[in-house]
């Protein structure tokens, strides 16, 4: 399988190379960037969710100290492009959408389709020459009927917000079994609808873009926050019909990203135009209030829910109806539902399912994946259901998942379900019964469960709660590394992703390192620049590690077989008897006989051998494309204690036991699941994106979007599990998204378990505000 | 993000200060420690022409003894308040209610004297300068007045201090001795401002009757106010948990409550008597010191 | 467009060094520090004085950068994140960081480590409870915190070996 070259760094909590730069402050942010002659942007952007432009008037702002331009699509003709969505009709290979319509949206337009949405562009000297400008400008509406929610855009006689199109843009459909057969047979029958808030990204870092053109070369130069800065490469380049080499975009350091920094924004593509246009450096960067109604979030979604079950707990039949509000455009083909389809089974047996959802455009903020992407929709379904079945049936609603659970020896079990990517989705190794046990193990649940009671009596109101997931992680279509040896042997690591925190640069280098024989501190990771490699396919959707990771072990592996050929053939002996191990070639038995990485690069540079290696240098390009997902598993357990006279929830103990394949860097898995975890409790107990029945966006500042802070972080009791796959030769699955997916289901259940009273929570975030109206429902019952 | 452009004096002096306020009037806003109006800056919602740092004037931070009690400086930082010696030993509640507001950042910088100007309906302070018995005094070009801390709050962010005039101390009586004194708030999730804050003052007499209850309030409605209802129910009453109970009851009466994203007016009022009886049950644990 | 704008000398001490500029007087400090000084280590990340991303040391106290005006901080002394380590050396503070997985995406960094820096000089010896609270007014999306209080643990351990 894969022979490692003596100490292996993969699996050790090996220190992070980037901490030296962003520990000192001297991490490259797009807002460091200083550019000689630099302009600043600012965006005078809607007051109204739904308006014709009548006028946009700029005397007052041009005359303004500092004021260079106001511009709008009038002025500049690339302002009035398109901005594409990120995967537009037809891109994926979706299995269960049979409708996804297009939404033609220009960068600046001359129509508001959302607060927020940038209708004239300003360049001043300054940022805050900018904002001055930008309340200078002013602009005349005409308003138009809003769209304020689905629900809305649902009606009867609603307006179509797209000239031509329906506001029902896209639609999906599966069903698995039968689903009315077992409706028919079934003891229990239960319905309801779930509701889940849309949430922000609030990546501490905002987004920003800077650019500048370079005459002399031809050529721009873009620093973007993007998540997919190739995409953003190729709609830069088709705006101002540039070629693609004639633009570089470079996105490191980037503060942050959680899906958000994904595509579709305007101002991604505004920068470099106004750059290459007024041939002046621009830099602008989005301040949290701009954040919070132009960034992209999530998408409130409603599901209606059916399950059939039997009286003894077995469920046999769920249905699923999923509404979507995308907000003002379609950009994503039903990626989010499609995974929540994908994601439902998680850890237990349904014979049948039957899921359809409609994405439906409203006059919001568009919509894009935020980490968990469907998923946490997905775990809020099934486990509410469990729980539901739990409640119908008088069993604990463990023990309901006990009789569900699938158990090792039916692995490798096939769910039934195909996910996005056209493969029907198998759950490859993973001990659900076992992480259940281990978590409920440390959560106390037993002993949480036989003191409920007790407690309730001295005043203490307990709650326990139990939620699984499974994470589909590492979507293709591939991801591509270089590995090359320069003469003072240094190993150069190129790929075609970026970093927003999940530490690439060291883990990748720990691969390098086990799978090369180079020394890690000899290995530079880099990527985020266009000019590294030719296409990469952006960091979201967990999938760098398993690809580029896997790309990365493909790349060195093939320059570490350069490597003994040429040594073998330096140190005359046979390839068998080489021996590479911390940047040095030698023969097995005797170090005296070796030749350093650096003496090698500098051999193959004019070795003729190198025509039958590839050619000159000790370098090697190498793809990896997955078959499939991978698949990562986890349970997650809560005992929480409500104040029953103010609604806040206190969690007393939190539990995980999790499976994420061969863990290249421990620490980094345990930070990736934290920082989920936090974001889960977020969406849990307090963030929801809120707007009015104007489509205002009432959520307008970190005021009003509460996170948590340290004080709300609870320990967490953790139990690692490793299955590794057999998807690819690392054996890794993914992880970034699995922490934000069980937390609102396990909160959820804890906290109804705490109310009693036959109240059921089917919707978050559990505010106090909403733990008290249930708690008034509980006493009215 | 970025504050409209202003122009910017800081006078050495309070007289020159006060000058400056008697001249621009409500054309200038005094900046101390700015934990308030740079806020409200940055988000452009105040746009003043002028602004008057007050950072070169020295003796408007201090915290003395008086034969009273305690006088605090307007420009005293409430980390300063927190941290010193002197508010624990003779008045820790003001030093507890300091140490709650916002994070230590904040703490460094916000003054209590700005906190009292700005008057946010859900900050801290007034609750317990409320229940305390505190005299505000406020100087102008015309000279000084002392305002009582009852008649100080007067709406939504709306104060007795005139536009040209400064506050420049607090004058804090000290309650009898064996007072208990408790602050408890429901704290904003992200702000850490009180959805609900009540502080408690209760003095009692040897047999555990109530010789004297002073509750204020704040979070819940347009200006910080007292619990007069609570007040009058534990006047003379013995102070055990029926009692106490029995009296937070009162705790909506006269209250001016609107539905708001936080609570529903009738949601305010109960938590309104949650807090009061919490802050009476912490208050009392500690009567006798 | 008008040119004339009112402007101010502004004399601002940063990590030893004088930075002197003539800025308006409506000039954050934050700002004064990453553009006028180009400290770009102090990070803007909310404009609601929440964040603590843009946190300094301003005459030995922890304050949000964002929430000062550099006027209001003429003559005093500043410290920012590129002035903690010495020749060469990361302070105790930023090692922990570093052993302990306290940053990911390393945007709040700075800021947290200021916050940290005053943290342990006022409580030399802090509990898990007190390091939470502490932390109050810095947030950090990436991490969930839990790391960043082991690497502040570490930090005072080391600390107290010195």
């Amino acid at each position: 399988m894969k022979e490692t070259t003596g100490a292996t760094l993969v699996g050790k909590p090996v220190r992070r190379k980037e901490d030296e730069r962003l520990l000192t402050g001297r991490g490259l942010y797009v807002e460091d960037v200083q550019l000689p002659g630099m302009l600043h942007v600012g965006f005078v952007r809607s007051a109204h969710a739904h308006a014709n432009l009548l006028a946009v008037r700029r005397e007052r702002a041009l005359a303004l100290p500092g004021v260079v331009a106001v511009l709008t699509a009038d002025d500049c003709p690339e302002l009035a492009s398109p901005l594409p969505g990120l995967l537009e009709p037809g891109t994926l290979n979706n299995p269960y959408c049979d409708l996804n319509v297009a939404t033609p949206r220009l960068l600046v337009p001359r129509k508001a389709h959302y607060v927020g949405e940038p209708l004239a562009v300003v360049v001043a000297r300054s940022a805050y020459e900018a904002a001055d400008a930008v309340e200078a400008v002013e602009i005349d509406y005409a308003p138009l009927p809003v769209l304020a929610s689905w629900q809305d855009a649902i009606r009867a006689g609603a307006p179509r917000l797209h000239d031509g199109v329906d506001n029902v843009v896209a639609h999906l459909k599966h069903e698995l079994g039968d689903v009315e057969a077992a409706f028919r047979v079934a003891d229990i029958v239960a319905e309801e609808r779930l509701e889940i808030q849309s949430l922000k990204s609030m990546a501490i870092e905002c987004r920003g873009a800077a650019a500048q053109w370079d005459a002399a070369t031809g050529s721009l130069d873009v620093w973007s926050t993007s998540q997919q800065y190739y995409v953003v490469r190729d709609i830069i380049a088709r705006t101002l019909l540039l070629p693609q080499e004639r633009v570089r975009v470079m996105a490191r350091d980037v503060g942050g990203g959680f899906g958000l920094k994904g595509l579709l924004h305007p101002e991604d593509i505004i920068i470099p135009i106004l750059a290459f246009r007024l041939r002046r450096p621009m830099r602008w960067v989005e301040t949290r209030s701009e954040h919070m109604i132009a960034s992209n979030q999530s998408g409130e979604t409603v599901h209606d829910v059916r399950v059939a079950a039997r009286r003894d707990g077995t469920i046999l039949a769920l249905d699923v109806k999923m509404y979507i509000d995308v907000g003002a455009f379609n950009g994503f083909e039903m990626v989010c539902p499609t995974n929540t389809v994908n994601h439902l089974p998680t850890h237990y047996r349904i014979p049948n399912l039957r899921a359809e959802g409609w994405s439906i455009v409203t006059n919001r903020t568009p919509v894009t994946p935020y980490r968990g992407a469907g998923r946490p929709e997905a775990t809020f379904t099934t486990d509410r259901t469990l729980d539901l079945v739990a409640r119908r049936t008088g069993l604990d609603p463990l023990e309901v998942r006990r009789r569900n659970i699938i158990p090792r020896e039916s692995m490798p079990y096939a769910t039934g379900l195909i996910y996005r990517d056209g493969v029907p989705i198998v759950y490859d190794g993973g001990d659900f019964p076992g992480m259940l046990r281990s978590a409920v193990e440390l959560a106390d649940y037993d002993g949480w469960r036989g003191r409920q009671a007790a407690l309730r009596a001295t005043g203490r109101t307990i709650g326990l709660g139990i939620a699984s997931y499974v994470e589909g992680g590492g979507i293709g279509p591939s991801e591509g590394a270089t590995v090359r040896i320069d003469e003072t042997g240094r190993v150069l690591v190129l790929v075609g992703v970026n970093s927003q925190g999940q530490g690439h640069e060291t883990t990748l280098a720990q691969i390098c390192a086990d799978h090369l024989g180079a020394r890690f501190e000899d290995i530079e990771v880099r990527g985020g620049d266009t000019t590294l490699l030719s296409i990469g396919f952006g960091t979201a959707a967990s999938r760098v590690l398993v690809n580029a990771g896997n790309a990365v072990f493909k790349s060195a592996r093939e320059v570490r077989r350069k490597i003994v050929v040429l040594a073998a053939h330096m140190l005359e002996c046979a390839e068998a008897d080489i021996a590479v191990e911390q940047g040095v070639a030698f023969v097995r038995g005797t170090r005296q006989i070796a030749a350093s990485f650096a003496e090698l690069a500098a051999k193959a540079n004019r070795s003729p051998m190198m025509a039958a290696l590839g050619g000159p240098g000790l370098i090697a390009t190498e793809h990896f494309y997955p078959r499939t997902v991978t698949w990562s598993s986890g349970v997650h357990v809560a005992v929480i204690e409500l104040d029953r006279e103010t609604g806040v929830v206190k969690i007393l103990k939190y539990a995980t036991a999790h499976d994420v394949g061969v863990p290249v860097n421990p620490m980094i898995v345990d930070g990736q699941l934290n920082g989920g975890i936090a974001q889960g409790l977020g969406a849990a107990l307090f963030e929801a994106v809120l707007y009015d029945a104007q489509g205002q966006v009432l959520s307008g500042s970190m005021m009003d979007y509460p996170m948590l802070h340290a004080a709300d972080m609870p320990e967490l009791e953790v139990e690692h599990f490793v299955s590794p796959t057999s998807e690819n030769p690392l054996g890794v699955r993914a992880v970034g998204e699995s922490g934000t997916i069980a937390p609102p289901a396990v909160l959820a259940a804890a906290i109804e378990d705490a109310i009693g009273g036959g109240v059921r929570v089917t919707r978050t975030p559990l505010t106090p505000r909403h733990v008290r109206a249930l708690l008034r429902e509980a006493a009215g019952a | 993000m970025y504050p409209a452009a202003f122009r910017y004096h800081a006078p050495a002096t309070l007289e020159a200060a006060l000058a400056l306020l008697a001249e621009l009037g409500d054309r200038a806003r005094p900046l101390a420690g700015g934990h308030s109006l740079i806020p409200m800056m940055k988000l452009r919602l105040a746009q003043p022409e002028h602004v008057i740092d007050l950072r070169k004037i020295a003796g408007l931070a201090f915290i003395r003894e008086t034969d009273r009690g305690l006088a605090i400086g307007a420009a005293t930082t409430h980390w300063q308040v927190e941290s010193s010696p002197l508010v624990t030993a003779r008045l820790k509640l003001l030093a507890e209610v300091a140490a709650g507001i916002a994070d230590p950042q904040v703490r460094n910088r916000g003054t209590i004297g700005g906190s009292l100007a700005h008057a946010d309906p859900a900050a801290d302070y007034p609750a317990s300068l409320l229940a305390l018995e505190v005299e505000l005094v406020c100087a102008s070009a015309k000279g000084r007045r002392v305002i009582k801390a009852d008649a100080w709050f007067q709406g939504l962010m709306a104060t007795a201090l005139a536009s040209d005039e400064l506050l420049v101390e607090i004058h804090v009586t000290l309650p009898p001795p064996g007072t208990g004194a408790a602050y408890i708030k429901l704290p904003h999730p992200a702000t850490r401002f009180a959805i609900v804050g009540v502080a408690a003052l209760v003095t009692q007499d040897g047999s555990g009757r109530c010789t004297r209850a002073r509750l204020g309030i704040t979070g819940v409605g347009p200006a910080a106010t007292r619990l007069a209802g609570v007040e009058a129910a534990l006047a003379g009453a013995a102070l055990d948990r029926a009692t106490i109970e029995v009296a937070a009851t009162q705790a909506a009466e006269g209250l001016d409550l609107q539905d708001d994203r936080h609570a529903t007016a009738a949601e305010k009022a109960a938590l309104a008597g949650v807090f009061a009886r919490r802050a009476l049950e912490a208050a009392v644990a500690r009567c006798g010191g | 467009m008008t040119e004339r704008i009112d402007t101010m000398s502004i004399a601002i001490t940063i990590n030893d060094v004088v930075e002197a500029h003539d800025v308006e007087p409506r000039l954050l400090l934050v700002h004064f520090i990453r553009e006028s000084a180009g400290l770009t280590g102090t990070h803007v990340g909310c404009d609601t004085s929440q964040c603590g991303a843009c946190t300094v040391l301003l005459d030995g106290l922890a304050v949000k950068s964002c929430t000062v005006l550099a006027a209001q901080a003429d003559g005093a002394e500043i410290v920012t994140i590129e002035g903690l380590a010495k020749n060469g050396a990361l302070h105790p503070i930023q090692q922990g960081f570093r052993e302990k997985h306290g940053l990911q995406c390393g945007f709040c960094t700075p800021g947290m480590i200021m916050a940290a820096c005053q943290l342990l000089q006022r409580h030399p010896k802090p509990t898990r409870a007190q390091i939470r609270d502490q932390l109050d007014g810095n947030v950090c999306r990436c991490t969930g915190y839990l790391q960043i209080i082991d690497a502040i643990e570490w930090a005072a351990d080391a600390l107290a070996k010195r």
